[in-house]
């Protein structure tokens, strides 16, 4: 027998075509979640990067800066056209413009096209002609791009150190001495010490203001712009590939620690981070307790006989209850319910404004709680009913009390499923929207929760989400295409901390398991 | 040896106390938090029910508002588990059976993670890149659509026919992952041939030829972006247990049917898929309760528009997106409050109905198992 001829009876030649439809299934699912999650990161990432901008020559004589962003074909299927992301929303009232790509007459990437990111008005694309200490009349003399970018470089940087003097002596000095003042009005070293510290400020912003820039437009349009209001420059042309690695680094970090702009269409996510962060912390403050505790009684007290099944059976089908129910729950009983009650005891003088009586970090993160207390009941009575018998026993045997078995063995033995618990939790807290839209969380929060006033921690603020903004950027921006690439980048963010909070998970009910192989007689 | 430490009784007795103390305050907690979760449904009964039973509101406003958006949710659901349980069973029959032991304890844990995707990421997918491409590739994603489910009959044929060394590497128990690059590039065919196709059979205008001949509107955001969408999130749970119930039929019976001369898609298509029957319907069951609830997919991908179409290629509003849309809005205690509470009440009775079903149908599936001596 041959080597092929045993190989060809050693395994089954056909197994039917079902056995593929099957296999071809697997392949499918793995394919769609794949490249879900490819497109997710390309797109979250590749909008850090930074683009060559392309100046475009139309066959009529026109000229058009901006970055290509994708090609279509036209709708009547002749031809194809391309969009190209061109600012300049001031001059030309929109950002995009569709070319047909055989109008094209040349494209060229000049080096001295600079990309201004501005506070209004959003991106600048076109040519530096001057840096301007003052506001002057005469128009700019000599046109030196190469000496007005350099400057410009150095000004930023200047800019940059001046913006973070004033934020901190505002943070440091202006705040505390207005808080002072508030609570004893007739001090008055406090109010000639913030008048100083005001007009420090005040001399700080003039500064700022000081210097002009001359811009034009790739179509001759000449302007100038206060250099306040620009944030960052780059000329993406002129940079190597690794200075676009370092601009890609620069950008993700500030899409990280920045706040939102332009009604959260450009910006960063941070305050979106932190209320998504300091949210489930407190949910999983609230659930954990709450949860061992109900899994400890449901497991180890109550007397197992046909009531706690069906008890274990609903606490186990309320994990698949909707979410929305909970936000619906949460809105009426949290909200209105306990919330309105606290106002009309508490709050009296501020209504009918309500305090409490509306949607807040303290009720969304009860709502979530009881969203995630079946998943931490679940897991934690798994656990405990994979701990052998004979510990118990044994323990008892020795003279222990049931406390003090259950606290010096059981739970100990716990911890694991009981961290699993609530990881999954956690991850599945992070991902829910659907309720918070009912019981508080903001579109755009301008304070976030947590700052230097008494009580520190406001449990009555509303709060920004990561899977709120993903949900309200794109579904009620004005400008979706322009916000597309945040919306990719936040929901990037948004799956990456899901991802790494369920591998935490995976990764310890795979510990749980191998313990318990060993303690297992 | 023993009275060396005598056993001082006020020590004894206060740990005894402190004993019964902390069980008695065990069990008050537990059975307060137990009561705390149970009373969602108390609480949705007390508020709404009142509007049922003549509390001002008249039993045809009531038709008249749920009706459609119950409709809506039943599409999307239909829809949803019309691609999710088709692919969910047939991974988790590979899965169980065919499967790489290797392979099989990664994959598992993956479709894990594809569970745990937040639905508003998958709805902002679907609805601002999916719909619009389908929108304006509608030729080439129906063509994709057809060509991809049969993709791995069409490799299993051609595989019948490769010299056996290359069998021998790609082997049918690791299919589901060399079956991928073979889907790929029959997308990337399928994209090719689809204008052609539709130059073909359709005069160039398949969108105009749908409404033409079938009356069918296209519209962007319809039941087939949320199908797809949806589907993709029921997968997962779906996979898990269907898989869990399968793989817990007790091997004898495989192995009996294979002795007798079954091949193994006769032994799990005959023997396994009926013992495991019961399980396989409470996977489908919890599947059409996720799918039900689920708000931010059919929020962002649906159109929210409250139509009574059974067209696929239009949208609709599900019962949780409209709670999502409007509660916010309406006053405690309105009429329109009381409705939409009612609609809650009505997703969580017919959830918790549901899941419930399924969990009474697996664990008597599981003690069935225990019997025939399986391991599950």
């Amino acid at each position: 027998m041959t080597l092929a001829e045993r190989i060809r009876r050693s395994r089954p030649v056909n197994e039917g075509a079902g056995a593929w439809l099957a296999a071809g299934s697997v392949a499918l699912s793995l394919l769609m979640l794949g490249g879900l999650l490819l497109l997710i990161a390309v797109r979250g990432l590749g909008h850090f990067w930074p683009a060559s901008v392309a100046l475009v020559e139309l066959e009529d004589g026109r000229q058009l800066a901006g970055q290509a962003v994708r090609e279509l074909p036209l709708p009547d299927g002749q031809g194809r056209e391309r969009l190209y992301f061109t600012g300049n929303r001031d001059l030309d009232g929109g950002v995009w413009a569709w070319l047909p790509v055989e109008e094209i007459a040349a494209q060229r990437h000049p080096a001295d096209l600079v990309v201004l990111e501005r506070q209004r008005w959003g991106d600048f694309i076109g040519r530096l002609v001057a840096v301007e200490p003052r506001e002057t009349e005469d128009a700019p003399g000599q046109s030196d791009p190469e000496g007005a970018w350099m400057q410009l470089q150095a000004r930023l940087a200047e800019l940059e150190t001046l913006r973070e003097a004033r934020e901190t002596l505002e943070r440091e000095t202006i705040r505390p001495l207005a808080r002072r003042l508030e609570d004893d009005p007739d001090n008055v070293e406090a109010r000639q010490a913030l008048e100083a510290a005001t007009a420090r400020v005040t001399r700080q912003t003039a500064a700022m203001e000081e210097t002009t820039l001359v811009l034009e437009s790739v179509a001759g349009d000449r302007f100038r712009q206060p250099l306040d209001a620009v944030l960052a420059a780059s000329r993406p042309n002129a940079m190597s590939t690794g200075e676009k690695l370092g601009a890609w680094t620069q950008g993700v970090w500030r899409f990280l620690s920045e706040g939102p702009r332009a009604a959260n269409s450009a910006g960063g996510v941070w305050p979106a981070i932190f209320g998504t962060v300091l949210m489930v912390m407190l949910m999983s403050l609230l659930v954990t307790p709450f949860g061992v505790l109900a899994a400890f009684y449901l497991n180890e007290v109550a007397h197992q006989g046909r009531l706690t099944r069906l008890v274990r059976i609903a606490v186990r089908n309320l994990a698949g209850v909707p979410s929305i129910v909970y936000g619906v729950f949460g809105l009426g009983v949290f909200v209105y319910g306990i919330g309105g009650t606290l106002d009309d005891w508490f709050f009296g003088d501020s209504l009918p404004s309500p305090t409490f009586g509306t949607g807040g970090l303290l009720w969304a993160s009860l709502t979530l709680a009881l969203l995630t207390l079946p998943v931490v009941i679940v897991a934690t009575e798994e656990g405990l009913a994979r701990i052998p018998d004979h510990q118990r026993e044994g323990a008892l045997a020795l003279g222990a009390t049931r406390l003090e078995m259950l606290t010096r063995v059981v739970l100990p033995m716990a911890v694991p499923a009981m961290l699993t618990g609530v990881i999954l939790a956690v991850a599945r807290a992070a991902g829910e929207v659907a309720p918070l839209m009912l019981v508080g969380v903001a579109k755009l929060a301008p304070q976030i929760p947590v700052d230097g006033d008494f009580p520190f921690l406001h449990l009555d603020r509303k709060f920004m989400h990561l899977g709120y903004h993903v949900y309200d950027t794109a579904f009620h921006g004005d400008d979706v295409q322009a916000a597309m690439p945040l919306v990719f980048a936040t929901a990037l963010l948004l799956v990456l901390v899901i991802l790494v909070l369920n591998l935490t998970a995976i990764f310890l009910r795979h510990h749980v398991g191998s313990r318990h192989a060993m303690t297992a007689p | 040896m023993i009275d060396r430490f005598p056993v001082s009784l006020p020590r004894t007795r206060r740990r005894h106390l402190r004993d019964r103390l902390a069980t008695a305050m065990i069990t008050a907690g537990g059975i307060g938090v137990i009561l705390a979760v149970l009373a969602i449904g108390l609480f949705l009964a007390v508020e709404a029910l009142p509007a049922l039973l003549g509390g001002g509101l008249e039993i045809d406003r009531i038709r008249a508002t749920l009706t459609p958006i119950a409709w809506g949710t039943l599409k999307a659901a239909f829809w949803a588990l019309l691609f999710a349980i088709p692919l969910a069973l047939g991974a988790a029959m590979h899965s169980a059976l065919f499967m790489s032991p290797r392979l099989r304890t990664r994959l598992k844990p993956t479709l894990e993670l594809m569970e745990a995707l937040p639905g508003v990421v998958i709805g902002f997918v679907a609805g601002l890149v999916l719909a619009p491409w389908v929108e304006r590739h509608l030729p080439e994603a129906l063509t994709l659509l057809l060509i991809l489910p049969p993709a791995g009959l069409l490799a299993g044929a051609l595989w019948r026919w490769l010299p056996t060394g290359v069998r021998c590497w790609l082997p049918l128990s690791w299919a589901g992952l060399w079956l991928v690059p073979w889907l790929i590039a029959l997308s990337w065919v399928a994209m090719i041939v689809a204008p052609a196709l539709e130059a073909l059979l359709f005069g160039g205008d398949l969108r105009g030829w749908l409404d033409a001949e079938l009356g069918l509107h296209y519209a962007a955001r319809n039941a087939l972006i949320v199908g797809l969408a949806m589907g993709f999130a029921v997968l997962p749970s779906v996979y898990a247990l269907a898989e869990e119930a399968l793989a817990g039929v007790p091997a004898s019976l495989a192995e009996g049917a294979q002795a007798l001369g079954a091949t193994r898609w006769q032994a799990l298509w005959r023997v396994v898929l009926p013992a495991a029957s019961p399980g396989i319907f409470a996977a489908v069951m919890i599947g059409a309760g996720r799918a039900v609830g689920e708000t931010m997919i059919v929020l962002l991908a649906s159109g929210n528009s409250a139509l009574m179409s059974a067209s696929p290629l239009e949208g609709m509003r599900s019962m949780a997106a409209s709670i999502a849309i409007e509660l916010p809005e309406a006053t405690p205690g309105s009429p329109d409050y009381r409705l939409l509470l009612l609609a809650a009440l009505v997703l969580f009775v017919f959830t918790f109905l549901v899941n419930t079903l399924a969990e009474l149908v697996r664990t008597r599936l599981r003690r069935r198992y225990r019997r025939m001596g399986g391991t599950a």
